[in-house]
C-alpha cells in the first residue's frame, strides 16, 4: 500500500493508498505509519499523503500478504 | 451420570482429541455444539441491524463506511457459524427465516436501541470486546476442528471493530462536553449489560456440556474477570467512570453494585437499588428487549409484520 517515502531534512512524507476510499481502516492504517516512522531515530515530522492514482488492484498483494490472507481463509 | 459413550469421547477430548465430523460425536456432543453455534451465529447476527441504524448518527461519511464495514463483517461472522451447521444437519434458511424474533438466542444486549455515535462506539468497545473475549477462549480451547479453523478469520476482524470502538471513545472523552457526557451516560447502561452477558456465576453453574466436551475453556466468571482486566483500565485511563474496580489485594475485579439487578430499558437505566436473583434475569431475558421484533423483521423482511417489512 506504501507508493513512496520522501525525507527532507527531518522530515518523511510517506504516500500510500488503500484498497478502496471506503476502506473502514484508513484512519488506523494512517496512525501506525506516522507512529512507526516517527518511532526512528533522526525523524521529527511525518506526513503520510493518501493518494488514488495508481488505483489498487489485488494484483498488488504481495506472496507474503497472500499467505497471510489464506491462513484467515481469504483467497485474493 | 454419564453414559459410556459420551464418557468415553470425553476421556478422549481430555487426551486431546480433536472432532472432525459428526461421525466423531455422541448425541450429547452434537447437542452442545449446536446450541454453542446458535448464540454465536445468532448474536452475531442481531449485531448487524442494531449497528446498522447507529450508522446514521456518524459524525463523517468515513465514519458511516466504517461501521457499514463492521456490519458486513458480522454478518459474514454470523454465516461462518450457521453454515457449520448446516454439516449437522440444521438447515440454515429455518435459522434465518424460521424462527420468531424470541426464539433468537443473541444476548439481552442485542435488543436494545443504540441511539448515537456515542452508544455506537461503546457498542465496538464493550459488545465486541466481549465477543472477542467468548470467542478466542473457544479458538483457543474448542475441540471442535472445523470452528477452530473457522475463528481465525473471525478473531482478526474483531479486533479490527474493538480498535474502532476504543479509539473513538478515547476521542469522545477528549473531545469533552457534550461527547464526553453522552459517552459516560453510553458507559452507565452499557457497562453493566455486558457483565450480565456472561452469565450465570461459577457459584451457581458449576459444570456446563460446554466446559465437559471443552467447547470453551474459560468458566463465566473468567470470562467476565478477562472483560473487566481489559475494559475497567480502559475506562480508567480516559476518565470515564465505570461501575467495577480492581481489588489488588486478591487479586480481582470487583462489581461495585448489587449484581445482578433491575434494568429500565426505556431509560435505559440500571437500578441498582433493585437487586435480581438469576431466575429473574432470566425472565427479562426471555421477554426480550424493545428493539427485538424491529430488528429480526429488518433481517427477515416480512412484509406483515408490524414495522411493515422495512428492511434496511
Amino acid at each position: 500500500m506504501v507508493y513512496g517515502i520522501q525525507i527532507e531534512g527531518d522530515g518523511v512524507c510517506v504516500t500510500m493508498t488503500f484498497t478502496s476510499i471506503g476502506c473502514p481502516a484508513i484512519d488506523m492504517l494512517c496512525d501506525d505509519v506516522r507512529q512507526a516512522v516517527r518511532a526512528v531515530p533522526g525523524v521529527r515530522d511525518v506526513r503520510v499523503a493518501v493518494v488514488w492514482s495508481p488505483p489498487w488492484t489485488k494484483d498488488k498483494i504481495s506472496e507474503r500478504g497472500r499467505q497471510a490472507l489464506a491462513l484467515c481463509g481469504v483467497v485474493a | 451420570m454419564l453414559d459410556v459413550v459420551e464418557q468415553a469421547l470425553v476421556d478422549r477430548i481430555n487426551t486431546g482429541f480433536t472432532v472432525e465430523s459428526e461421525d466423531d460425536m455422541t448425541p450429547g456432543y452434537k447437542r452442545a455444539l449446536i446450541v454453542q453455534l446458535t448464540v454465536q451465529g445468532d448474536t452475531e447476527l442481531l449485531s448487524a441491524p442494531a449497528y446498522y441504524l447507529a450508522t446514521r448518527d456518524a459524525p463523517t461519511i468515513n465514519s458511516r463506511i466504517a461501521v457499514t464495514a463492521i456490519v458486513h463483517d458480522e454478518l459474514g461472522h454470523a454465516n461462518i457459524a450457521y453454515r457449520l451447521m448446516e454439516d449437522l444437519g440444521v438447515d440454515k434458511q429455518w435459522l434465518l427465516f424460521g424462527r420468531k424474533p424470541y426464539e433468537f438466542k443473541h444476548p439481552y444486549g442485542f435488543d436494545q436501541p443504540l441511539e448515537n455515535w456515542a452508544e455506537m462506539v461503546v457498542a465496538n468497545g464493550f459488545f465486541d470486546r466481549a465477543g472477542i473475549t467468548l470467542l478466542s477462549d473457544v479458538h483457543e480451547h474448542t475441540s471442535y476442528g472445523p470452528l477452530k479453523r473457522a475463528l481465525v478469520k473471525v478473531d482478526r476482524e474483531e479486533v479490527l471493530h474493538l480498535r474502532h470502538g476504543e479509539s473513538w471513545m478515547k476521542r469522545l472523552a477528549k473531545a469533552g462536553g457534550a461527547a464526553r457526557e453522552a459517552l459516560q451516560r453510553a458507559v452507565d447502561w452499557m457497562f453493566p449489560m455486558t457483565l450480565e452477558w456472561f452469565g450465570l456465576p461459577d457459584t451457581l453453574k458449576r459444570h456446563s456440556d460446554q466446559l465437559l466436551y471443552r467447547l470453551k475453556g474459560k468458566t463465566n466468571d473468567e470470562l467476565r474477570q478477562v472483560w473487566m482486566s481489559a475494559t475497567v483500565p480502559l475506562c480508567e485511563g480516559i476518565g470515564i467512570r465505570a461501575p467495577a474496580h480492581h481489588d489488588a489485594a486478591r487479586p480481582v475485579y470487583v462489581i461495585d453494585y448489587p449484581f445482578p439487578c433491575q434494568y429500565d430499558p426505556e431509560a435505559k437505566r440500571w437500578l441498582f437499588d433493585q437487586p435480581l436473583t438469576w431466575d429473574q434475569v432470566f425472565d427479562r431475558w426471555k421477554a426480550r428487549g424493545p428493539m427485538n421484533q424491529r430488528y429480526v423483521e429488518m433481517l427477515q423482511g416480512h412484509a406483515d409484520g408490524p414495522f411493515g417489512g422495512r428492511r434496511w
